[in-house]
């Protein structure tokens, strides 16, 4: 068992894009400080998106979901480049929301942690 | 109040999400299954993107899994560090857990017949 560094104040940013969008969402994103994103492929259409293109057929129903996970402090940055960038104003482009998370935890390199005053010594097995 | 208006009430819970390397979801699945304060487990697929290139906005991604969790609040934090350990999250590059608050959910109803 490992000691456990856990980051708090961190906020999850999830976008629900137009497929092949999210390549220039993360870009877009990392450029105003995320670290990283995951992305996976979703299916999806909205109540009035029948209404919308020609008949409704040139909205493509196919999505790509965007989970970033990006400190408190930076998420509005990040959160309004998504919006400019995946074009969230224009009907049928896609929606995006944040949520607080209670806490995260990952790898945080030895020397990371102590700029921040931590100094992690690995427990005896 | 209703009948379903008491749904997904009660016990309070939280939904924890690892994203892990391809391949580490299943054992996880699997290790959770039986996990006490775990509710219901899924796993779906996704690519992971750091901040390496090919070259100049060509992005190189990895496969990566999500396992999602719903765990009872009371012993979140216990499956919280159970999947941090059992994954190997705090090794370098395997991934990273995080938990969030719910305010109303529902797991998945056991199967009488299952024999997991």
């Amino acid at each position: 068992m490992s000691d456990m560094i856990v980051l708090v104040d961190v906020v999850l940013i999830t976008a629900v894009v137009q497929r092949g969008a999210a390549d220039a969402v993360v870009q877009a994103a990392q450029e105003a400080g995320a670290q990283g994103a995951t992305i996976f492929h979703a299916h999806g259409t909205g109540v009035r998106q029948k209404r919308l293109g020609l008949l409704g057929l040139t909205v493509n129903a196919d999505k790509e979901v965007i989970y970033i996970v990006v400190p408190a402090d930076q998420a509005d940055v990040v959160f309004e480049r998504i919006f400019v960038t995946a074009k969230m104003d224009t009907p049928g482009m896609g929606i995006l929301w944040m949520t607080p998370l209670e806490k995260m935890a990952t790898h945080v390199p030895r020397e990371v942690a102590a700029r921040f005053g931590l100094h992690v010594e690995p427990r005896e097995r | 109040m209703s009948v379903l208006a008491h749904i997904g009430r009660g016990i309070e819970k939280k939904l924890i999400t690892a994203i892990l390397r391809s391949g580490g979801g299943r054992p996880l699945v699997a290790a959770l299954a039986e996990s006490p304060g775990v509710l219901s487990v899924s796993q779906h697929h996704a690519r992971g993107v750091g901040n390496r290139r090919v070259r100049a906005h060509q992005m190189l991604f990895d496969e990566r899994d999500v396992v999602i969790v719903l765990a009872e609040a009371d012993r979140a934090d216990e499956v919280f560090r159970r999947i941090y350990d059992e994954a190997g999250i705090g090794e370098p590059s395997v991934g990273m857990i995080f938990m969030e608050p719910v305010l109303r959910g529902h797991p998945m109803m056991p199967c009488e017949d299952a024999d997991w």
